[in-house]
């Protein structure tokens, strides 16, 4: 518990240069969400082949040290584990009975509860992997710049993007600062004593309560002084007739236009796949 | 040229009988190009004072003028104020927004909507002036502490302010790392006319400022030169502050018998040519 910032990467940013960083954030934003959609659609093992090829391809490109984004996902797979071994155990469907292994109870291990929840497990894992890999290929300022772009039609509605973009990327700034203060509070509680993964559930959730309660109380503190340091540099959020200016603009180059047809030749791809592949 | 006149200011919740105000009628005034330190043990109101001369507190009684302008006049003058009046916090990671360190100084022109142009100088300036350059595409998580600190002065500066207020900067950060910082806030000060106002409870860094202003519970205890302030030991040490250590060693002297040294000595140099100049 002590060491969680070592094992989670999620929230940074690496500026290495590669093709992925270099890409317009609209076109990454746009491929990230054909390629989820598709992720989250299929179920076979065949396209879930050809997705990890994908990643694997998406990983080259990165030029990000695979050792890194791995480390980066172990607790996430951690918990992953536990939640899989929960799901074999509770699954239930008719055609489960010809497939049983072991059977307790209301507790069943069968082959198909084992094959459905490793399939689920893996898209939920190529999902992680995807944004973690969003998140560390763009920075936070181009991500809400090419999510403002692409959303600016809805301020025809009335909707305020811009604000809502913000608190979207404030959020996500957030996640290494909160895993730094989880560090922080664990640390302080185990000299005290505190034993987290020792006891029963109960004593557990108790101690488990000495690192929320403040990590809520420093979360709320932060956000009030980040506000406070926006605003006093004068960033207006719905002030009328405030229009900030950008640093970098928006170029949309063929690369980004060959990522895009990419993305969606590979979404239909991974959909046929699922449809006419029997496993 | 900022004038506090009368200033009270009571947080929200304080009972007025029971608690005494975060500031009791302050009057002071600030011209440009001084540098000063304001020195004050924890609650003496060093920080709310900044908050108000920043604009980012109103005072309930009284009135703060920015170069002419109320804080309390609300419309665009509050955001001209917030521009004139820079203020950096104690903690960078409060204050920071972006992920990389040339998103971070754009920050600040952007939100005053200047062109590409602009930002792009501006940004490239404070790259030079705070030695970021070579850190110019980093992560800001990336940074140590006192570049982080480096990095809230520079996004702050990028703005132009003619006033320049830093809230304990030095507190997170190592001392040769903090005595840098002011070196180069000084500088800054010097070359460009910027006013300086370095908040502080380190007795050892107000002797190079051109002034010092002592806060105890929420009034001004004292406001002189550094060798005006620190001949009131019985003042200062009442409101919970030592003399430097320069200072203390040359008045332990004087009781020793060395009368001809001088009644305030301020730094190392200071003592050394003191010391010479016996016969």
């Amino acid at each position: 518990m002590i060491e969680i910032s070592r094992h989670i990467s999620f929230g940074q940013y690496v500026d290495n240069g590669s093709r992925l960083t270099r890409l317009d954030p609209r076109a990454k934003i746009l491929c990230f969400v054909i390629v989820v959609a598709a992720v989250t659609y299929i179920s076979h093992f065949a396209s879930l082949a050809l997705c990890l090829l994908f990643c694997l391809f998406l990983q080259w490109l990165s030029r990000l040290p695979l050792r890194y984004v791995l480390q980066g996902m172990r607790m996430f797979i951690s918990f992953l584990l536990i939640l899989f071994a929960f799901q074999v155990l509770f699954y239930t469907s008719s055609t489960q009975a010809a497939s049983t292994i072991w059977h307790w109870g209301v507790l069943t291990v069968s082959w198909e509860g084992i094959i459905h929840s490793t399939q689920v497990d893996l898209r939920v894992i190529f999902l992680y992997y995807l944004t973690s890999l969003l998140m560390l290929t763009t920075s936070l300022v181009d991500l809400a710049d090419g999510a403002e772009a692409l959303l600016r039609p809805l301020r025809r509605l009335g909707l305020p993007v811009h604000e809502l973009v913000m608190v979207f990327v404030v959020a996500l700034k957030f996640v290494p600062l909160l895993i730094t203060e989880v560090e922080r509070l664990s640390i302080a509680q185990a000299t005290r004593g505190v034993r987290f993964g020792r006891g029963n559930p109960l004593q557990r959730i108790r101690a488990l309560s000495g690192i929320i309660v403040p990590l809520f109380m420093s979360g709320l503190q932060r956000v009030e002084m980040l506000s406070t340091a926006m605003e006093a540099r004068c960033y207006r959020a719905g002030y009328r007739g405030w229009r900030r200016s950008k640093l970098r603009a928006l170029h949309w180059n063929r690369s980004d236009s060959l990522a895009l047809v990419c993305s969606a030749l590979l979404c239909a791809l991974l959909i046929a796949l699922n449809l006419v592949s029997p496993f | 040229m900022i004038e506090v006149n009368n200033v009270t200011f009571r947080y929200s919740g304080e009972a007025e009988e029971d608690i005494a105000p975060a500031l009791a009628g302050v009057t002071l005034r600030i011209d440009e190009g001084e540098t000063i330190a304001l020195i004050g043990h924890n609650g003496s109101g060093k920080s709310t004072l900044a908050r108000l001369l920043a604009a980012i507190l109103l005072p309930q009684q009284g009135s703060v003028i920015v170069d002419g302008l109320r804080t309390d006049a609300g419309g665009e003058s509050l955001w001209q104020i917030r521009q004139t009046v820079g203020l950096v916090f104690q903690n960078p990671d409060d204050q920071l927004v972006a992920n990389t360190v040339i998103d971070e100084i754009a920050f600040g022109p952007e939100n005053l909507g200047l062109p590409r142009f602009e930002i792009e100088e501006r940004v490239e300036e404070v790259l030079d002036l705070l030695d970021l350059r070579p850190h110019a595409h980093r992560a800001v998580s990336d940074l140590s502490q006192g570049q982080k600190q480096r990095l809230a002065v520079a996004g702050v500066l990028a703005m132009r302010p003619r006033y320049l207020i830093l809230d304990e900067p030095t507190t997170m950060i190592p001392g040769r790392t903090a005595e840098q910082l002011l070196e180069t806030v000084r500088r800054l000060a010097r070359e460009r006319g910027i006013s300086v106002l370095h908040i502080t409870h380190h007795m050892h860094e107000l002797v190079d400022f051109d002034r010092v202003i002592v806060m105890d519970r929420g009034r001004v205890l004292l406001d002189g030169t550094p060798a005006n302030v620190l001949r009131h030991r019985e003042e200062l040490e009442r409101a919970g502050l030592g003399l430097p250590l320069i200072t203390q060693l040359g008045q332990r002297l004087r009781a020793r018998g060395w009368s001809q040294l001088p009644e305030v000595l301020l730094t190392l140099d200071d003592l050394k040519a003191a010391l010479c100049s016996l016969k």
